[in-house]
């Protein structure tokens, strides 16, 4: 069992997501934007985080880069899927950058596969 | 003519054999006459790095000739410092570093040039090989007669006399896309005007695919991912019908982003179906605000501007109005900062309706304003999808108000001092408001924007809203007066019935002169409208009939020619024919009232 911090904008997707991990033994957190991920990431220390990018307050590049460059490293160091609308490759450059593990674009995954690499991560912990 | 006097350069060259024609001891090679040749001639290269003209290697000297003889720019970088030597043709793209760039050091003579070619340098100076760089953007300087412009340079090494790389020799693409004064480079200049705009579309579009794109795969995956856990019966109970709730949810909304795009799409294209009928602006805008306050309450924006007591009627398309007005609103809170404001105003300004939607929002820059009603346009700088626009509201907006007779347009100071976009639309029944004392107070004229405090955003007086007693004289009387219209097309009767009903005018329609002729003898009627163009028999026809009927009441009707023929000559036509009076089509309403009440009032009123 894993903690799974879920940043998106939209509901919908989250209680989507919150849903299938809860499914399969996981706990998660939901969290409706990248200011309050950043500011509830410290305390809620997650296992992995999954990370929309498109997001109105803050995208998800800007709020990975402030995680990398935490002082805490456990935090800095958290597992990152970034969670896209699009595959352009220019974005999947950027996410690379900043270290981030997956890359998936929605409506283009299937949540079995997600779900057991989630599972992967838990065993590798 | 004698074969030797045909042997051409070329065919004279025999593989092995010296080049024929070579002057033995070239100076440099025989000049055109050009300001550069003179400039060449007239410099004092001895102090220069290339020495005095006389102890220039013959590689250079060539070089230097070719250079200066072609009329394309050219140019010769020579020795460790790259001696900038060019021909007349790189004049205008030189700009202001003519003439001091002649005969300097690549660095000093063009600095900025010489870090953006550098690596194209080395691989000509270092490994000898022949290049063409990439475009490489010329930066124009102050006042120089060229535009924004990119040149491409072919550069080949020049050997020296002992067999290395002396220097580089330089073709200069600098055909249409740089600019400068005269014919062919306007020409050029208009060219790279309109590629850039092609290539800035065409950007455009692409970021409209991907912000589109965005909004169809949200709804996507929840649909996808949710029909998977129930699917694989991952959940249960509660959580299905959650699930189930979702993918309806997500259903519909994407169904109805696929219309509203198709919507945009069609409109901006400039197809356009009007579904016309009596339309409340006040209405509107209280709709609108119903839809548009979630969205500003979030950011704590203000909205202004709600149940305007006003009347302000026109006949249009009750839904495109609405898109337009939400468009207009929702843009301003978009683009407003939280703790702004947002206000609608009404107003009737030189017999139209004003509606100005004003913002304290970012403003627009004054370059960006002429583009702003363009499909696929939307400010610069990527902020597009972190506003979730389309880059097609605007666009949809003009083409509704100009499907309505109508207009639009933007006012804005500039950046960070808010933006005040203005419909104009011809009213229904308002009344003939005179022009320039519309709204007494307002800075701006005839924009109202009750409500905001902004500064760059005029801020109305309004104690209370316009009404017909503060914007206008008595008002015609028309109610009760019989009134015929005659029409082939439904939508035009149905457009002036709806018109003068407005006033109390009781309105019979007919849809050809023979129904007209058939009323006018069995009633009687204060005032005859008609079309002049109609199949069968036409508006002429009519009036001579009517000019011929049995009864008095029917032979003596004042007629007015409705009619889409606007010309003199056409009025006079009618005129001449037996109508009293000739009106334009698409119809001026406050005309029509005037008209109307004169020639009905001129000839004793059949009331009912």
């Amino acid at each position: 069992m894993i903690k799974v911090m879920i940043v998106d904008d939209s509901a919908d997707l989250r209680m989507l997501l919150a849903s299938a991990l809860t499914s399969a033994g996981h706990r998660s957190i939901e969290v409706g934007g990248g200011l309050e991920a950043l500011a509830r990431v410290e305390a809620e220390r997650p296992d992995l985080i999954l990370l929309d990018i498109s997001m109105p307050d803050l995208d998800g590049f800007a709020v990975l880069a402030r995680i990398r460059s935490m002082s805490n490293e456990r935090v800095a160091r958290t597992p990152v899927w970034m969670m896209t609308a699009d595959g352009d490759p220019a974005s999947i450059r950027s996410a690379c950058k900043l270290a981030a593990l997956e890359y998936f674009v929605k409506g283009n995954y299937d949540i079995d596969d997600l779900l057991e690499r989630v599972g992967q991560v838990d065993a590798n912990r | 003519m004698d074969a030797a006097a045909q042997t051409s350069y070329l065919s004279a060259c025999t593989p092995g054999h010296a080049l024929p024609f070579v002057s033995p001891a070239p100076t440099v090679l025989p000049l055109r006459e050009s300001e550069m040749a003179a400039r060449l001639r007239g410099l004092e290269w001895s102090s220069t790095p290339l020495g005095p003209l006389s102890g220039w290697p013959t590689s250079l000297r060539v070089a230097v000739g070719l250079c200066l003889n072609s009329r394309s720019p050219m140019s010769v970088l020579w020795g460790a410092d790259l001696v900038f030597v060019y021909n007349d043709a790189c004049i205008p793209l030189l700009g202001q570093r003519h003439p001091a760039a002649f005969g300097r050091p690549l660095r000093d003579a063009w600095a900025g040039l010489a870090d953006s070619v550098g690596l194209q340098l080395d691989a000509v100076l270092l490994r000898g090989e022949a290049t063409r760089a990439h475009p490489v953007p010329l930066v124009p300087e102050p006042q120089a007669n060229v535009e924004a412009a990119r040149l491409t340079w072919s550069m080949s090494g020049v050997p020296d006399d002992t067999g290395g790389i002396g220097g580089v020799f330089c073709a200069w693409e600098a055909n249409a896309e740089a600019s400068a004064n005269g014919l062919g480079d306007a020409v050029g200049s208009l060219e790279h005007v309109a590629r850039v705009e092609a290539e800035r579309l065409s950007r455009m579009k692409d970021e409209f695919l991907g912000v589109l794109s965005h909004q169809l795969r949200t709804p996507l995956n929840a649909i996808l991912g949710w029909s998977q856990l129930i699917g694989r019966g991952r959940v249960s109970g509660d959580v299905v019908a959650k699930g189930l709730a979702v993918i309806e949810r997500s259903a519909t909304a994407q169904a109805q982003l696929i219309d509203e795009t198709l919507d945009l799409v069609r409109v901006a294209a400039g197809k356009v179906q009007l579904d016309v009928e009596e339309v409340s602006l006040p209405a509107i805008i209280n709709a609108v605000f119903d839809i548009v306050r979630p969205a500003a309450d979030a950011k704590g924006i203000v909205l202004s501007g709600k149940d305007h007591p006003g009347r302000f009627q026109l006949v249009g398309d009750a839904h495109r109005i609405q898109q337009m007005v939400c468009h207009l609103v929702t843009n301003a809170v978009r683009f407003t900062t939280p703790g702004g404001s947002v206000g609608v105003g009404l107003a009737h300004v030189e017999g139209m309706i004003e509606l100005a939607v004003a913002d304290t929002g970012r403003g627009i820059a004054p370059e960006f304003r002429p583009h702003v009603f363009e499909a696929f346009r939307q400010k610069e700088g990527g902020t597009s999808r972190e506003h979730g626009g389309f880059g097609l509201g605007l666009a949809f907006v003009k083409q509704v108000a100009e499907a309505h007779h109508g207009t639009v347009s933007v006012q804005s100071a500039g950046p960070g001092t808010g933006s005040t976009f203005t419909v104009r639309l011809p009213g229904l029944g308002q009344e003939i408001a005179t022009p320039g004392i519309a709204t007494p107070g307002i800075a701006t004229p005839g924009i109202a924007t009750p409500g905001i405090a902004t500064p760059g955003i005029a801020t109305p007086g309004l104690g209370k809203p316009l009404s017909t007693a503060d914007v206008q004289g008595p008002l015609p009387k028309l109610t009760g007066l019989q009134v015929l219209v005659v029409d082939d097309e439904p939508e035009a009767r149905d457009l002036l019935s709806r018109i003068l009903g407005e006033r109390g005018v009781v309105v019979t329609v007919a849809a050809c002169a023979a129904e007209a002729l058939g009323l006018l003898r069995r009633h009687r009627f204060a005032l005859l409208i008609s079309d002049i163009r109609m199949p069968e028999q036409d508006g002429f026809d009519l009036i001579r009939e009517v000019r011929s009927l049995a009864s008095l009441a029917g032979r003596t009707v004042p007629a007015v020619a409705l009619t889409a023929l606007a010309g003199p000559e056409d009025k006079a036509r009618a005129l001449a024919a037996g109508y009293q009076a000739h009106l334009a089509k698409p119809v001026d309403v406050a005309a029509l009232y005037a008209t109307v009440a004169q020639l009905a009032g001129a000839k004793g009123v059949f009331r009912s």
